[in-house]
Order: structure tokens, then sequence, then C-alpha cells
């Protein structure tokens, strides 16, 4: 119970906090850091629970997609179709980066991504990367669309 | 309800990316065997019957955005005829209005049997007429149009204007905007340059010219602070003479040309501000 309880609060909590971050960057709009803390806590919790409800990573990923748009729908106060892009657009980009991320770190260090499942700390470590680098990415993204919104 | 072709293609290209990155994560993760269902070859296969599917829908999305973009084309031309048409019609009802009153001048003159007075008048007249409608035949009826508006303008501001066209050009529609946004440009660069002269030195001159391989178009204007500034400064984005934040004209001139592979040379020389912009024939015909 305790490990669950951990694995939501130190992974699934912040991967929902910058998958919204990120899906706010594409609107370049105002950030409600209160807002986005509430919406990656519903998700995260949510997704960690779909996750072992379905048991399928594909199944899970469109529950997830769905849950995101929702959240955005309701707790963002955002027009649907600025939803479902920037929903569908963030857990794509996620995904994306997770794949790099898990992929460059293997080639690198040669450790078998099964092992992450028992070793906490190395998967806290690859984890950290993987955010780090979707908060960057959100970064150039938001100073990327708020130059076009001051442009036009 | 009509389809926003647009946002539709959007979110089915964006639906796209997610599927490839999703199909891209499965199949790495299906290596470990991690969080794949017992049901997962048949998921496989939905899976790929989804992006099959896509693919064909992509065909179908890419057509109808290809026809919505011819469409939109069409309307920019169509738009920019009804403008000139709009254009046409206003000239065309100034001179109604005005020929009501040269009438009864000309009544008037014919009652006083004052004829020498007469004939001096009808020159004038006709001299007007000629100037605005009659002789702007640049070969494309919407230049031959802005030109007649600005020579209207011009007119109305007290401002001499002298105009030489020796070329007839040829030019596709798709580059007949980009052609009346310059000639626009230059135009009401020149207007607003002199305008605030003195009415001696309010004159502005046009010149349509070609060579074997190019159309020349040539406006000349009075500037009283030629020394003040380099040819090239003109052509900068926002510089402005006028200090007040305009200044975008002839950058935008600058930047079509570019487009159109031809070349813009300013020359500012004894209170005289003269462009000259050379377009390749070709590059204009081209459709």
């Amino acid at each position: 119970m305790g490990e669950k309880i951990a694995e939501i609060l130190l992974f699934s909590f912040p991967e929902g906090i910058v998958i919204f971050y990120l899906a706010l960057s594409f609107m370049a709009k105002k950030i409600n850091l209160i807002r986005i803390v509430a919406m990656g806590i519903i998700f995260g919790i949510a997704a960690y629970f779909i996750r072992e409800t379905t048991g399928s990573f594909v199944l899970n990923i469109f529950c997830a997609t769905i849950l995101a748009i929702i959240l955005l729908k309701y707790l963002g106060s955002i027009p649907i179709f600025d939803c479902a892009i920037a929903g569908i657009m963030s857990i794509s980009l996620y995904l994306a980066v997770e794949f790099l991320n898990v992929t460059f770190l293997q080639t690198l260090t040669g450790i078998d991504p099964t092992r992450l499942q028992e070793n906490f700390s190395l998967r806290m470590l690859w984890f950290l990367s993987q955010i780090f680098m979707v908060i960057i990415l959100s970064f150039i993204i938001r100073y990327f669309f708020s130059r076009r919104s001051t442009e036009s | 309800m009509r389809i926003n072709i647009y946002k539709t293609a959007i979110l089915f290209f964006i639906i796209q990316s997610l599927l490839i990155v999703l199909l891209l994560n499965n199949n790495y993760m299906d290596r470990f065997s991690f969080l794949q269902s017992f049901r997962s070859a048949w998921a496989d296969s939905v899976f790929g019957l989804l992006i099959l599917l896509f693919n064909l829908v992509a065909i179908v999305v890419a057509r109808y955005l290809y026809i919505t973009g011819e469409e939109a084309e069409r309307l920019k031309n169509a738009s920019l005829k009804h403008a000139h048409m709009v254009e046409q019609h206003r000239i065309y009802r100034q001179h109604h209005h005005d020929l009501k009153n040269h009438l009864t001048v000309i009544m008037g003159l014919l009652n006083l049997e004052k004829y020498n007075n007469l004939k001096d008048y009808l020159e004038s007249y006709l001299h007007t007429v000629d100037d605005a409608l009659l002789k702007v035949h640049t070969g494309v009826g919407e230049v031959d149009i802005l030109i007649s508006s600005k020579i209207e303008i011009v007119r109305s501001k007290g401002i001499r204007i002298g105009f030489n066209i020796a070329a007839r050009i040829e030019c596709s529609k798709k580059n007949i905007l980009n052609l009346v946004i310059i000639m626009a440009n230059v135009l009401d660069n020149a207007i607003e340059a002199v305008q605030d002269l003195d009415q001696p030195l309010r004159k502005i001159s046009i010149s349509i010219e070609q060579d074997q391989l190019d159309y020349i178009f040539i406006v000349i204007n009075p500037l009283l602070s030629t020394g003040l500034f380099t040819p090239e400064q003109f052509l900068l984005e926002g510089f402005s003479t006028k200090h007040d934040g305009r200044g975008q004209g002839l950058f935008i001139v600058k930047g079509l040309i570019e487009r159109l592979e031809g070349s813009v040379y300013i020359e500012t020389r004894n209170d005289q501000f003269k462009i000259t912009i050379e377009i390749p024939k070709h590059k204009l015909q081209e459709e």
C-alpha cells in the first residue's frame, strides 16, 4: 500500500503536472499553478488506477488522453476543440520524450529497462531526466507560441 | 452543420501523431512484456486497422485541404476584383455627378457665346477625363483601376501627375495581387511624401517601361530631405521620414520584389526621390 502511494506521489503526480503544463504551453495561456497542480493530482491518481485496471498500454493511453481532455475542458475552462488538440498533443509529445529518454539511457548505460521496476532509485533517476526534458520542451514551446501570438 | 476542414485536418493529423507514438512505445514495451494484456494480439490488430483507416482518410483530408486552398485562392482574386469594381463604380459615379455641373457651365458659356472660353473649358475637361480613365492601359485591369483611382486621389490633393506607360504588362492571375500591392504601396508612399509640400513642388511622375527581360516601374517625387538619408534606409522595416511609427510600405514592396526575383533601386539626388522596380517578365507571367 505504501509503495503504491509513493508511486502515485513521486511518479504519477509530477507526470500529470508536466503533461498539463505542456498542454497549456501549446495555447500560450497564462499559467494558473493551482489549477495545473489540481489537474495533475486528479490525472495522476486516475491514470495510476486506469493503468492497474486495464493492464494494456494502448487502452491505458486512450483512457488517459480522454481524461486529460475532460480535465482541460472542465478545470481549465478551455473550448473543447482546443482541449482536444492540447490534450492529444501533450500526451503524444510526452510519450515521444519517454521513448527517447528510455532508449537513450538504455543505450548509454546498457541497463535492462525491466530492472527499473525493481530498483526504485534508478527508476526515479530515469524518470527525473524525462520530466526535466518535458519541462524544457514546454518552456521552448511557450516562448515560441507567446512570441508568435504577440507578433500577430 | 458545415465541417471546418482546417480544424478537422488539425485534429486528424494530431490523432495520427499520437497513434504513431503509441505504436512505437507499445512495440518497445512488448519487447519486455510490460503492460501487455492477454488480448494484446487482438489489440494490435485493432490498432493496425485503426492506423490503416486513418491513413486512408488522410488521402481524403489532404484532397479536401487542396480543394479548400484552391477555393481560398479563387475567393481572394474574386475579392480583389470586387474591390476594383467598387472603385471603378465610385469613379464612374463621381464623373456622372460632375457631368451635370460641367453641362451647366457649357450651357452657360454657349448662352453667353463665349466660344473661346468654352473651347478651353472643354479641352481642360477632356484632358481630365482622358488622363483618369482613358490613358491607363497597362494590360492588367486591376493595375489600371488602381492607377486611375490614385490619379483621382492625387488630383483631389492638388498634386500634378505625369505618367508614361510604354509597356503592356502580361501578368498571371497568381501575381496580380502582388503587383497591385507593390504599385499601391509605391504610389501611396509618393502621395504621402508630396502632399504636405508647397503647391509648386507637388508633382509625381509614374513610368512603366519594359526591356527584353524585365518590366520596369519608375516613380519619382520631390523629397526635400534627400541628404539626410541613405537610399538603403528607405527599404528598412519601420523606416519613415515622418518618424511616427509608419514605414512598412517600401519594406513590404522589397519583400514582394524579392519573392518575384526582381530588384528595387532607390536614388535620392537633387531633392528628388526615385524608386525603380524591375520585375522579370517570366516571373510575373508564371502560373
